[in-house]
């Protein structure tokens, strides 16, 4: 769960980004027409649209920091905005499940059948860390959807060099099996 | 000895990398050096075969913080990697000898 915090002077709201776990303003402590509050910072929101720093945001909303904003359809806004996210991104945005079964299987099959054991399941492991690091990055850019959406482009393309191997794999076994076949019928006479 | 044009580029990023060199890395170092992006499945599928022959050698790193703990696949290069890796490049550089290619690519200042 992303966290948020008020720094010591009681000025600025911070919240923790979702890549680097680095502290962001997310809202200040302003002078409004109603006295002082602190005030959300839409322009941060916006910005980091879909990413962990909203649920700080909807935490800190719902705790009441958003309060006195001049004008009612200000406040509005914000509330909105603020609802969506929270319905959208309660939990930390995660990779598609299928698209990541496909990868780990493809790689898995994909692997050397070398000696050591659970090859595949490394790199396998490897590749889908890695397709991950590339989705969280993605998210922090472009938002979860477009992220998701490269994450199956990216799944797709790391797909095929290990699915290459596997077939490349069965055909020589087709291959093997076809060239036993004709020496079984030449030995047997046939 | 053969080494594709993907292997050669994969033997000179897992060098520049090492001890770094993993399936980001490496792809990115591809992307900024030689111009084009291969996936990562691309890479590590290469680099799987490149160890089958002995020509890097990988270890596995830490589990990731994230929940399952996968973990990341690190690679340097052996010795017949880079025995390879020079041959391959000496056969490049000899074929290309004497070409008179339109843009050749020279030394700064060989012009002058």
């Amino acid at each position: 769960m992303t966290k948020y915090h008020i720094d010591e002077n009681g000025r600025t709201i911070l919240a923790e980004t979702f890549r680097n776990h680095e502290w962001k303003k997310i809202g200040e402590w302003v002078k409004t027409s109603r006295g002082m509050a602190y005030l959300l910072d839409e322009k941060v929101v916006l910005e980091t649209f879909k990413s962990r720093v909203w649920e700080a945001y909807y935490k800190a909303a719902q705790d009441g920091f958003y309060k006195a904003p001049e004008d009612g359809l200000k406040l509005k806004a914000h509330r909105q905005i603020v609802d969506e996210a929270g319905e959208e991104e309660s939990a930390a945005p995660s990779p598609p499940r299928l698209a990541e079964f496909l990868v780990g299987l493809c790689a898995g099959r994909g692997a050397r059948r070398g000696t050591q054991r659970g090859r595949g399941r490394a790199l396998a492991d490897a590749t889908l860390d890695d397709l991950q690091d590339l989705f969280e990055r993605d998210c922090e850019k472009v938002g979860v959807k477009r992220a998701r959406m490269r994450y199956w482009a990216a799944a797709l393309r790391s797909s095929w060099p290990f699915l290459r191997v596997a077939l490349g794999r069965l055909m020589a076994a087709a291959g093997l099996l076809k060239v036993g076949a004709g020496l079984w019928k030449f030995l047997s006479g046939g | 000895m053969n080494l594709t044009q993907l292997d050669q580029h994969l033997l000179m990023a897992v060098m520049a990398l090492a001890p770094n060199a993993y399936g980001i890395t490496v792809m990115e170092h591809i992307e900024r050096r030689a111009g084009y992006k291969p996936s990562v499945g691309a890479v590590y599928a290469a680099l799987d075969k490149l160890e089958e022959k002995g020509f890097v050698s990988s270890r596995k790193g830490e589990p990731s913080k994230r929940p399952g703990g996968r973990r990341k696949l690190f690679f340097t290069i052996t010795a017949p990697g880079e025995r390879a890796l020079n041959e391959s490049l000496r056969a490049t550089k000899a074929l290309a000898r004497g070409l008179r290619l339109k843009e050749a690519f020279r030394p700064m200042g060989a012009l002058a």
